[in-house]
């Protein structure tokens, strides 16, 4: 009988240990789904996400400044104009020295796609694709798909409307959603892996004009969800970014495969 | 004889960056000398350069190709997929079109390069048999494959937006990119069919 208890006991170590592993400290398993974005394609009207691994909060100043420390090339005063424009990192005090954050609990904001993927990439993980951001972003503090929870979207919307400059605070103050993801409304705007993608035509009130011919398949696109405003702010965001961007609000967290090589 | 050593050196120099990957961001020891010999020496790549971009590229050979042995010469980039019906047949033909419109002695030193959206389903095979049916001149043209993050990549610095809709069906932008010898974008054709006598002119005024 002892022995049952300590082989049980090993196994449940074991288990726990497997599933640690699986998951570190500082990301969360999402469950994958599927879901109907606002955007509707005639070819693929609902997306499908498998399952995945995202952190739970935005990469902070601190953890940047230490890639940074460990990369050069990524410095403000190396980074190649093709990674990065002008503004990157430009509230940094130190362009080229050991690279500071005067504030190191804070989401890291002015880093282009580009160092974003070179963050991720340095601690094995990957930017999410914009398909897995949009799922978790549907969740609400007590559901998994609630984009049209009028509390939510209601203090989602305040966010996008207010402007100004105003440094973000702190990374995890805020309650998280019922994934355990915090931040992913109201403290930045975050890069996704196909940030460029063709779903959305600019200004789709042109139809005839040249934004028809730049897009194939530009015909067969139309919004699905008029109601779900946040999502199409976020889209339209998205869109008008370049790989080399840097913005005072636009920050990034990685993500990981559940399973190695699974599709995504 | 020359040349083929010097494949053969860029080939194991770029065998040997796949086997130990290097930590994001640093400039690992393979690329810092570019894969063309001939220019390894000459100053510094301005930092718009896309020869900046990594990856492990492949051509309709299956041979490594890198963007950096476009160095020298004027580029016509295009993004496209070989199963689509519609619009890139078109887009192909608007880039046969820019070649024919080009001087012989420009059209004798620019290079043509085709790059998949859909490395999986254009192998090499297929990307012979494209070359083959639209008559393209492989001593300028080459098909080119790459892993799903870098033609992401190549896509962000020509501000190409895509996204796979299905199986084998892209949505996607329609841009014909003239590189300059630097590897500088130079010029955009946005669109179907559109008039490419200014690219052909722009091309031409690009001293090697």
């Amino acid at each position: 009988m002892r022995a049952l208890a300590a082989a049980l006991a090993a196994l449940v170590t074991h288990a726990a240990g497997a599933l640690a592993q699986a998951t570190p400290p500082d990301m969360r398993a999402i469950r994958g789904g599927t879901y109907a974005p606002f955007y509707r394609l005639t070819a693929r009207p609902t997306v499908t996400v498998a399952a995945f691994l995202l952190d739970a909060r935005p990469v902070t100043e601190g953890q940047f400044a230490a890639f940074v420390r460990a990369h050069p090339a990524w410095r403000r005063g190396r980074v190649v104009a093709l990674f990065a424009d002008p503004g990157y990192l430009a509230h940094w005090p130190d362009a080229d020295g050991p690279s500071v954050s005067a504030d190191p609990a804070r989401p890291v904001t002015r880093v282009s796609w580009f160092a974003a993927r070179a963050y991720c990439e340095s601690v094995g993980r990957r930017l999410p694709t914009e398909a897995e951001w949009e799922f978790v972003a549907r969740a609400s503090e007590t559901a998994p798909d609630a984009p049209r929870d009028p509390a939510t979207v209601a203090r989602i919307l305040a966010w996008y409307g207010r402007t100004g400059a105003a440094p973000p605070g702190p990374v995890g103050a805020g309650r998280p959603n019922v994934w355990g993801l915090h931040d992913l409304h109201g403290l930045v705007w975050e890069w996704v892996e196909d940030f460029n993608s063709a779903l959305v035509v600019t200004d789709s009130r042109d139809n005839t004009g040249p934004g028809a011919a730049r897009f194939c398949g530009a015909a067969s696109l139309g919004a699905r969800d008029t109601g779900d405003y946040a999502a199409f702010m976020r889209y339209a965001f998205r869109q008008s970014l370049r790989g080399a961007y840097t913005v005072h609000n636009l920050g990034f967290r990685c993500a990981r495969d559940l399973t190695p090589g699974a599709p995504r | 004889m020359n040349t083929l050593v010097r494949r053969l050196c860029l080939a194991a120099l770029l065998a040997a960056c796949r086997r130990d990957p290097p930590a994001a961001g640093d400039v690992p020891p393979c690329h810092r000398r570019h894969g063309d010999a001939s220019t390894a020496a000459v100053a510094p790549l301005p930092g718009a350069s896309l020869f900046h971009l990594e990856g492990a590229w492949s051509d309709q050979a299956g041979a490594p190709f890198r963007f950096a042995s476009l160095r020298g010469s004027p580029a016509v980039i295009l993004m496209f997929y070989g199963t689509c019906q519609a619009v890139c047949p078109i887009l192909i033909g608007d880039t046969l079109r820019l070649e024919a419109a080009l001087a012989p002695a420009a059209r004798a030193r620019t290079r043509f390069v085709l790059v998949t959206f859909d490395p999986g389903t254009d192998t090499p095979e297929r990307l012979r048999a494209l070359a083959a049916e639209r008559g393209m001149d492989l001593s300028r043209w080459s098909l080119v494959r790459g892993a799903d993050g870098d033609v992401r990549a190549l896509a962000t610095v020509l501000g190409v937006q895509y996204s796979r809709v299905g199986p084998r069906d892209f949505t996607h932008s329609n841009v014909i990119t003239v590189v300059d010898p630097q590897g500088v974008v130079a010029r955009q054709v946005e669109g179907l069919r559109q008039p490419v006598d200014a690219a052909a002119r722009a091309i031409e005024a690009l001293s090697p």
